[in-house]
This record gives structure tokens, C-alpha cells and sequence, in this order.
């Protein structure tokens, strides 16, 4: 069998077959149910000495990691630390929420687990969208074009949509399109970035490129980890789909389904766009540099730091496209609307707002392609390079020894 | 057969490598000797492509290319494993990376397990087991689809003198199928008891290469181990000694400067007397290499 596909396998594997990643697709999900049953759950009693105290307020964050048997929940500092005192912690965590921000602060005498440590923040990054996308504060504009589709929904019974009817709602599949970018953004590279880290840490990887090219591993990295999201996105479209045709043999649900069907089906006419083909190259982009920055790394739990670019870019072409909405034909937006990273959220939005014609469109796809294209020959190139060096010599001596190690 | 020749290497403007040149036989186990941050990692980065390089390395007659990835086992220096996955698991991820099936990779783990005598079972998670197993499943990782090339980075450190001793007899069986062995090491008991040919590297540059016991026997009979009733000084007044030291179990190591002298040592003590210990030998690997790796620091 083709070796990179044995790696894709091996990767996705692992990530789905992980508890977290059943999480991370139910969190939502859960959180709702959470919060309207279990609000007052009790910490309950694994007392073997391996688990970790957290402490917070929250039970979206705190249900989740006892789940996982590696963490306790304990109602305030002074309990968590009694436990901890008396042996029947390793230490414990305090999560502390402002409205912008989580911080969590770790008191014990050994350091955390990379595993436990993973589990922890793949909570606390989901709780931390949840929280930045509160703070996104839309525009009116953009709060309106997300509901349009709502609005339109209450007079379904014209057949034809007229011009205006319909820019909205290509308007409203832009932002769905750039929403879910900037959270498989978010959400995935570090996943990638953890994934390659914590490989990388376990120094294998020597053994594993005496085997197939580092170029051909690296392909398989991704791809398995491309695996994952599609997953995660057919379980949700598998979801909706059950959604879709059982709604109308739901008493109650039933007339107020009908009413919106006719957006629906008209919504996912649109998602066949340009739009669509500018998101998913962006994706493979970000997913791609996510995997250098986990392999810039040389400790698992670096590699939450080592996406923040990349999170700043999504943020970027994300506030662009919004501040930008009012406005598209400002330099900014056409200057941006070619930069790759940034042209998934800027060209859509020209295209929509009948800013850009479909040869601008197709000259920013094409430039995108080709930067991709030549981003991955490159990154197969020094990957294995980046990979051996595990040195502790911060990121940019590993990338400056990495490039040193591949010229003749 | 693996040929590595007029290989340089270098790291930016800092050179690694000097023009090494050696070759390892089928069926022969190679030593490479050296002491840490001379090279010996580096050396075999390149010949497995990890690292470009300048030179040529010719592994049966050809330069390294894909086909023979399935056909090399390397043990990395630094050794650990992916901890939560089952015995089974890690070793069928790296063994089908060699192109085995998963049926043959258990039946032939299981036997591997019994041969190194490793305590745990092949459903076992690769954290629940002692260190020295740890290192034991990835030697067998390394082995497992019978590799004609087998490149092991320090295979013995760590590791306890039982299990040394498993070990060795390990590498001597692959060596028996036919195997082209390389293996590193600082200490050089190891690759005096174990291998046919040995490469020493100082700083990048090979000082000394050959089949170990020419090597040595190249050296002349030059130490000289006697056992008598003279004093410091009067062993030290023998003919062509070069230095004396008396040894814990009371013989008296000589230093020769030429191994001749040894027949007229010989003469003059035993002269008539019972003499229990004379025994005139080479140096040892060890003394060639601290001699070798002196010189070339100079
Ligand atoms: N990627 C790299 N970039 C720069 N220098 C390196 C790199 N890898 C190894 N070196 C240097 O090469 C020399 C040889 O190292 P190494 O091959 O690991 O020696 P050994 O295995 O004999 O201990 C050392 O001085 C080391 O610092
Ligand atoms: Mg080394």
C-alpha cells in the first residue's frame, strides 16, 4: 500500500479515534444541553493521584475534561487545593474568564502530561471561540445580511426571487462560507500543529524517514488530517441532511420548517461559488503552514503559540471582510483580495458586492493556486530538516538550521 | 555492501565531515568509534538521506534511491516511542511503513519478544512498560522485516549489562543472515568484542580504518604484561621500556618502544626463574584511538 496513505490512515486514526475529537464536534452541542440539565453537577470521585483539579465556574469547560478521567472539578481554589495537598490530585488548574479572554493557570510540582495537557487546551481553545466570536461584535450591516435569510424566510411563497432577494442571500452564504473558514482555521491548525509537535517530540521520527521521504510524510500529515475535518463537516451535513428531511414529518416543527425550506434550498444553491473554491484553497493553505509551525517547534506545548500568526491572519482577512463590507472598493480591499491568506475573505466579498469582475476572480484563484503549489514543494523540501532538528534552540534557529541542513 | 566515498558535509560554514571514505561488507559488522560530536550521527544522517551532502554513498552498487527504503533498519540515537499506542500498534505502523503485512509483522513480534526477552504482551500500551523494554520494541521495530542494511546509533547505551549481552547476541544473529552492520559507539569493549571492521572519526576526520584485528596487530606487540618480584625502578631500567605502571593486581604494564625488546625482557627475568605472568600483546582499540585522537588534536 502507498506509504503516504498509511500515514494519512495512521494520523486520522488516531485524531478521531481520540475522545476530544468527539468533543469537539458535539461541544456545541453539549454545551447547550449542559448548561439547561447539569447545571449544578457535583465533582465526582476518581481519587487516583494521576488526575489533574481544574477549577472554574464554567461547566462547559469543566464537564468536558472529567469526561476525559484525566481531570477533576473542584468548585474554588481552596478545595483544589486541600485535594491537592492531601494527595488526591497531581495539581490542578485554575481557569479564570474575563469577557475577552481565558487564563489558566497550572499549580503542581511535576509539569502536565503532553496528552493531558492537549486534552486541556482543545477545551479551552473551543470555550475561547465561543467567547471571541461573542466579543466579534458584527456590524449592523453584517448582523443584517446574517439574518436576512431569516427575514426573507417569512414570505416564502413567491417562487421567484427577486435581484435584491437574492444578492442577500449570496451575501449571507459569503459570511456562512467565511465563518466556517475562520473556525476549521482556528480549530485545525493546532490540531495540525499539536499533531506534528507531539510526533516530533517523541523523536520517531528518525525511524520513520529511514522508511519514505520526509516530503511524502508530510503529505500524508495532511491529508489525515484533511481526513478529520471532512469528517467532522459530513457528520454535521449527515445531521442536517436528517434534520432536512425529517422536519416535515415533525408535528410543531413542521409549518415553521416549511416556511424556511425555500431559503434553505436556495442557500445551498449558493455555497457552489466562487466563494466555496476561495475557502477551500485557503484552507489547505492555512492547514499546510500549521504544519510547519508545529514542526518549527520542538515541545508539544509550543505549538500553540507557533499558530498564532496564522490565527492573526484569519482574524485579518475576517475584520477586513467586515470593516471592508461597507467599502469594497478601497485600496485595501483590492490589494488584499490578491495576498494570499488574506484573498479567501477579500475576493469573495468584491465578487458579491459586484466589485471585482470574474477575470480578477480567476487571476487571485490563480495566484493563490500557484503560491499553494510552490508553498508545498517548498515545505516538503525542508520538512524533514525542521523535523530532526530537536535541539531547544527557539523557533527561528531550528528554521535557520533547517535550511542550512538541506543545501549541498 | 555500503561504499561511502570522499563524503563531506557541512552545516552552514561549519564543517561536520572531512572526506570519510570506508566500506561495509555483507555479512560483516562495521564499529564506528568516536567521541560524542564527532560525527558519527551526522555520517549516518547522510547515508540515510536525511541531510544533503557531498560525496558519493553507494549502497549495493547504486546510490540510495527508494527501493531501498524497505531495505534498511536504523535505530535512531535518541530512542523513544509513541507512548500510547499498544505494542502491536507501533510496531505494525513502522513495520507496514517497510512494506510488511499486519498478519506477518504479529506472529513475527511475538517471537521477537520472546527472543529479547521482553516482559509485556503485544497488547500492551508502550508507556506501561520499563525503559529497557521501551528500547527493546524499537530495536525489534528496527529488525522486525529483516533488513539488509542495518545502521544501529549507539545501540547499547542505557542499557543494563544483561541486556547488552541480549543485544549483542541479537546484532551476531542478523549478522550470521547476512546483514551489513554499522553501529556507533563511544565505548570500545563493544566494538572490539563484536565487530569485523571498525572507523574511527576525531572531529569529522577518519584517523584509523580497517579490519580490527590488523589494526591492532599493525600496532606491533608493543604492551607487555609481566609479573615479578623487581621494583618500579628496576622494571623501569629494562631494555626498551617506555613508561611502567604497576597495576592493581600486581602486574607491572609495560609500554614498549619497539616490540622486540620483549624476547630480551623476556630473557633477562625468566633467566633460570619461574616466571607466572608474561603476556605481550597489541594495544587495545581503546589506547589506538586515544593515541589516534590525540595526534589529531595537536
Ligand atoms: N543540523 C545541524 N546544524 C548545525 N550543526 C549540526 C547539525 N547537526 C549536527 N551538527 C553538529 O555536527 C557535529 C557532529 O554532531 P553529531 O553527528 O551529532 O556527532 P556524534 O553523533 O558523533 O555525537 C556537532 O558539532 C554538531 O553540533
Ligand atoms: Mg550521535
Amino acid at each position: 500500500m502507498n506509504k503516504t496513505w498509511l500515514v494519512a490512515k495512521e494520523t486520522y486514526r488516531r485524531e478521531v479515534k481520540n475522545w476530544s475529537f468527539l468533543l469537539m464536534i458535539f461541544a456545541p452541542f453539549l454545551v447547550l444541553l449542559i448548561s439547561f440539565f447539569f447545571g449544578m453537577s457535583s465533582s465526582s470521585a476518581f481519587d487516583s493521584n494521576t488526575t489533574v483539579g481544574i477549577v472554574s465556574q464554567n461547566q462547559s469547560i469543566v464537564w468536558p475534561l472529567k469526561k476525559t478521567e484525566d481531570f477533576d472539578g473542584y468548585k474554588n481554589k481552596a478545595k483544589a487545593e486541600k485535594a491537592y495537598k492531601d494527595g488526591d490530585i497531581s495539581g490542578y488548574i485554575v481557569v479564570k474568564e474575563t469577557s475577552t479572554q481565558l487564563v489558566a493557570n497550572y499549580y503542581g510540582t511535576e509539569s502536565l502530561d503532553n496528552d493531558v495537557k492537549t486534552k486541556l487546551f482543545r477545551v479551552l481553545n473551543a470555550q475561547q471561540q465561543a467567547l471571541n466570536l461573542r466579543n466579534a461584535k458584527l456590524s449592523e450591516e453584517q448582523m443584517q445580511s446574517l439574518s436576512q435569510k431569516v427575514k426573507f424566510t417569512e414570505r416564502t411563497n413567491d417562487k421567484k426571487l427577486n435581484a435584491s432577494d437574492e444578492k442577500n442571500l449570496k451575501t449571507a452564504t459569503f459570511w456562512i462560507l467565511i465563518f466556517v473558514l475562520y473556525f476549521l482555521v482556528q480549530t485545525y491548525s493546532t490540531i495540525m500543529a499539536q499533531d506534528i509537535a507531539s510526533e516530533k517530540g517523541t523523536k520517531i521520527m528518525e525511524m520513520i524517514f529511514s522508511s519514505m521521504p520526509g516530503g511524502k510524510y508530510f503529505d500524508g500529515k495532511v491529508l489525515g488530517i484533511f481526513l478529520e475535518i471532512l469528517t467532522q463537516l459530513l457528520i454535521y451535513a449527515v445531521m442536517f441532511s436528517g434534520f432536512y428531511y425529517m422536519a416535515p414529518h415533525i408535528d410543531g416543527v413542521k409549518d415553521k420548517f416549511a416556511q424556511i425550506k425555500p431559503a434553505i434550498d436556495q442557500a445551498l444553491g449558493q455555497i457552489i461559488s466562487w466563494g466555496l473554491l476561495f475557502v477551500v484553497l485557503g484552507l489547505i493553505l492555512y492547514i499546510v503552514y500549521a504544519a510547519v509551525c508545529g514542526a518549527i517547534v520542538t515541545k508539544a506545548e509550543d505549538a500553540n503559540k507557533s499558530v498564532q500568526p496564522l490565527v492573526y491572519l484569519t482574524l485579518l482577512g475576517l475584520f477586513s471582510s467586515m470593516s471592508l463590507s461597507n467599502n469594497p472598493d478601497s485600496i485595501f480591499a483590492m490589494i488584499m483580495s490578491y495576498v494570499p491568506f488574506l484573498s479567501s475573505f477579500l475576493m469573495p466579498l468584491r465578487l458579491i458586492k459586484g466589485n471585482a469582475t470574474g477575470l480578477e476572480a480567476v487571476i487571485s484563484l490563480i495566484i493563490l493556486f500557484v503560491f499553494l503549489l510552490g508553498s508545498i514543494w517548498w515545505i516538503r523540501k525542508i520538512y524533514p530538516s525542521l523535523i530532526l532538528q530537536t535541539d531547544d534552540n527557539g523557533m527561528w534557529k531550528n528554521m535557520k538550521r533547517a535550511l542550512q541542513g538541506i543545501k549541498e | 555492501m555500503l561504499q561511502v566515498e570522499n563524503l563531506n558535509k557541512s552545516f552552514g560554514s561549519k564543517q561536520v565531515l572531512f572526506d570519510i571514505n570506508f566500506q561495509a561488507d555483507n555479512g560483516k559488522i562495521l564499529g564506528l568509534i568516536g567521541k560524542n560530536g564527532s560525527g558519527k550521527t551526522t555520517l549516518f544522517h547522510s547515508i540515510l538521506k536525511f541531510v544533503k551532502y557531498q560525496g558519493k554513498i553507494i549502497i549495493d552498487g547504486q546510490p540510495f534511491s527508494s527501493r531501498d527504503y524497505n531495505s534498511v533498519g536504523y535505530l535512531p540515537e535518541e530512542r523513544s516511542l509513541m507512548p500510547k499506542l499498544t505494542v502491536l500498534e507501533q510496531v505494525s505502523f513502522l513495520a507496514s511503513l517497510k512494506g510488511m503485512k499486519k498478519d506477518e509483522v504479529k506472529s513475527d513480534l511475538q517471537d521477537w519478544m520472546q527472543k529479547l526477552e521482553v516482559k509485556g504482551q503485544i497488547t500492551d500500551k508502550i508507556k506501561s512498560l520499563s525503559k529497557g523494554n521501551q528500547q527493546k520494541i524499537q530495536l525489534i521495530a528496527t529488525l522486525i522485516h529483516q533488513p539488509n542494511l542495518i545502521i544501529l546509533d549507539e545501540p547499547f547505551s542505557g542499557l543494563d549489562p544483561v541486556n547488552v549481552e541480549i543485544i549483542k547476541e541479537v546484532i551476531l544473529q542478523e549478522k550470521k543472515r547476512g546483514a551489513t552492520i554499522l553501529f556507533s559507539d563511544h565505548d570500545m569493549s563493544n566494538v572490539e568484542e563484536l565487530c569485523d571492521d571498525v572507523v574511527m572519526i576525531n572531529n569529522g576526520h577518519i584517523v584509523l580504518n580497517g579490519a580490527v584485528n590488523d589494526v591492532r596487530n599493525n600496532f606491533g606487540l608493543t604492551r607487555l604484561f609481566i609479573r615479578t618480584d623487581l621494583n618500579l625502578d628496576n622494571v623501569k631500567n629494562l631494555p626498551g621500556v617506555e613508561n611502567v605502571v604497576l597495576q592493581n593486581n600486581g602486574i607491572y604494564k609495560l609500554w614498549l618502544t619497539d616490540a622486540s625488546y620483549g624476547e630480551e625482557i623476556f630473557n633477562t627475568l625468566s633467566h633460570g626463574k619461574y616466571l607466572r605472568t608474561f603476556d605481550q600483546e597489541p594495544p587495545t582499540l581503546d589506547e589506538i584511538f586515544k593515541m589516534k585522537a590525540g595526534e589529531d588534536n595537536e
